[in-house]
């Protein structure tokens, strides 16, 4: 099957954003604010996506591009008392520029080599936060919606603490994420991330400069996690240094294997269905934690292929 | 003869693996257009010898030339991008990708100039490409079978496909025939015969019968080295050739 951009893939990733909008209409106070944060999550997953779905580099640090994104924009607004959306774009700058300074280096490696020097990467992007806590208030976090102004387009203000507002910049900001993850899928950009996935040696004697290739995945995979970091940190109001904690390295890994890597529906369901998961299991136990281990296990074991994935594989060959 | 500048020339060309000398000062030359063997008993370093020229190993020491140009020190993807093709020993395609994926690949490679249409380009000019190599290798309705689910022969034939989709100058083929029942070897006999009007063929063979039907000139590699060069019949009635097959 060639999984190229035909009417039915456009039909199908337009009426998914669509429905996203609508959503807002018609559900239920708690479960809106849920889905507003699941997008904000599943934006981070998609960016994931990118580089392990489809280029088939293993990331356990991704964490630092998220609080790359979310730190640029959140200290700008504190200190230097940045409007939304220029620190907002600082924020995508800011994990961009982290994506290149890391690609440099990390792309030497592959595999298992690759998977521990991300991890390291992690490690020392959230230990620094901590180390300059005079200026992160890392440990603490600090809010932001002292010092953020509403968003003014024309005559219209909006202020991030509306939830409608909330919902709404979360569906803008996952939209945009999706359909660019359904036009690299598409496109000879994504066909040959695929190539570097299944045969990198390959791919090299064909002529392509995989290097150069893996360091474009891994600076779109990095700012589209940014701009989810970004987005969290105006849309929520938060910023903390938990964000940049290898747990959040981990859980864009299973939200995006738990939905099927290599789909671009997999990051919104996989985020979604763990989300809702932990949200019902934590009525039972605070060990919430088992939830996220015995899902990894599952998953490796029964469903490698994800729920999207497994779905592709035997009835809807042509998802992308 | 002598005053045509080749192809392509290797000087003292070396390649070492921790210990073993698996190629060895080896100079070696080859005409534009020419069909040349390279034939020699298991572990001479035939393998190693292209994969040093395709840019897979990088040397231990010596020089490569390709139409005149240092290309020693240039990476993989440029050698290919210059014209150095190489299909593998070992079939290497995408196995979990569509025929059509597969030869995509190598078209979209070839025929794509444009930075950004490199990246986001439409795919209609792509698919013509690839629909007109499917049909030329005989692969014509099997577009979307997963290439992992072919036949040897075909998987074989379908690297062929992608690799003379690239417009090659230099075409390697590495025991080309390998595994393949006798109609197929007879096929691709006549592609590379085809092939071979336009484009350089270095092709590493066991069987004898394909090298003296295709190959003008023979190269005889040993231990590393190259022992004997020239026309089948020199090759044939030459000692140290005898002796290097006797003695394994
Ligand atoms: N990647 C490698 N690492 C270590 N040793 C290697 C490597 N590749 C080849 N060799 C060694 O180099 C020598 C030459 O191997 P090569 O594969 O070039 O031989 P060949 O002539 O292609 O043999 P065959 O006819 O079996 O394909 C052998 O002794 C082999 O074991
Ligand atoms: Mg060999």
């Amino acid at each position: 099957m060639n999984r190229r951009l035909t009417h039915k893939v456009l039909l199908l990733h337009l009426s998914i954003v669509a429905g996203l909008f609508l959503a807002q209409f018609f559900l239920p106070e708690y479960h809106h604010t849920n889905l507003a944060r699941i997008m904000v999550l599943a934006t981070f997953a998609a960016g994931y996506n990118v580089l392990f779905g489809y280029t088939g580099l293993m990331s356990l640090g991704h964490a630092m591009f998220f609080a790359a994104g979310m730190y640029a924009t959140g200290l700008s607004v504190y200190y230097l008392d940045f409007g939304a959306l220029s620190a907002f774009f600082l924020g995508i700058a800011a994990a961009a520029a982290v994506a290149v300074l890391f690609g440099l280096f990390a792309l030497r490696t592959s595999g298992v080599s690759f998977l521990i020097v991300t991890m390291m990467f992690g490690q020392a992007c959230y230990l620094t936060i901590l180390y300059f806590n005079t200026i992160t208030l890392g440990d603490q976090g600090f809010t932001l919606s002292n010092n953020l102004a509403p968003l003014e387009i024309g005559q219209q203000q909006f202020a991030f603490s509306n939830p409608s507002v909330k919902f709404n910049g979360a569906w803008i900001l996952f939209s945009i994420s999706f359909v660019l993850s359904m036009v690299i899928a598409a496109s000879p950009l994504g066909r040959v991330l695929v190539a570097i996935r299944e045969n990198d040696e390959r791919t090299k004697l064909l002529g392509y400069n995989t290097y150069l290739y893996k360091l474009m995945a891994l600076v779109v995979s990095g700012s589209i996690a940014g701009a989810a970091g970004a987005g969290y940190a105006l849309l929520f109001s938060y910023v903390g240094a938990s964000f940049a904690a290898i747990l959040y390295s981990i859980y864009p890994l299973l939200w995006t294997l738990l939905g099927g890597a290599g789909t671009t529906l997999g990051p919104l369901i996989g985020t979604g269905t763990m989300f809702y998961l932990i949200d019902i299991a934590s009525g039972y136990t605070t060990a919430y934690l088992f939830v996220v281990g015995g899902s990894l296990l599952i998953l490796v074991l029964w469903f490698p292929k994800g729920i999207v994935g497994s779905i592709r594989d035997r009835w809807i060959k042509w998802l992308p | 003869m002598a005053a045509v500048a080749p192809l392509l020339r290797t000087r003292e060309l070396s390649k070492r693996f921790d210990g073993v000398v698996a190629v060895d000062s080896v100079d070696f030359s080859l005409a534009r257009n020419e069909i040349r063997a390279v034939i020699g008993p298991n572990g001479a370093g035939k393998t190693t010898l292209v994969s040093l020229i395709c840019g897979r190993h990088t040397p231990s020491s010596g020089q490569i030339t390709f139409e005149g140009q240092d290309i020693t020190r240039l990476k993989p993807w440029t050698r290919a991008t210059n014209g150095i093709v190489y299909t593998f020993q070992v079939t290497s395609i995408y196995k979990t990708l569509s025929c059509y994926e597969n030869v995509a690949l190598a078209v979209q490679k070839a025929i794509v100039r444009n930075p950004w249409s490199r990246l986001f380009g439409s795919e209609s000019k792509i698919s013509e490409g690839v629909w007109t190599a499917l049909d030329e290798a005989g692969f014509s309705g099997m577009s979307d079978r997963i290439a992992g689910e072919l036949s040897y022969g075909h998987q074989r034939m379908l690297e062929v496909a992608m690799t003379l989709s690239l417009h090659p100058k230099l075409l390697i083929l590495d025991e080309p025939t390998q595994g393949l029942a006798q109609a197929e070897i007879d096929d691709l006999c006549t592609r590379v015969r085809r092939i071979a009007e336009k484009v350089t063929v270095l092709i590493i063979e066991h069987n004898m019968p394909v090298v003296l039907d295709l190959a003008e000139t023979i190269t005889v590699m040993d231990n590393g080295q190259i022992i004997a060069e020239g026309s089948p019949y020199e090759i044939e009635n030459n000692p140290l050739v005898q002796e290097a097959y006797l003695g394994h």
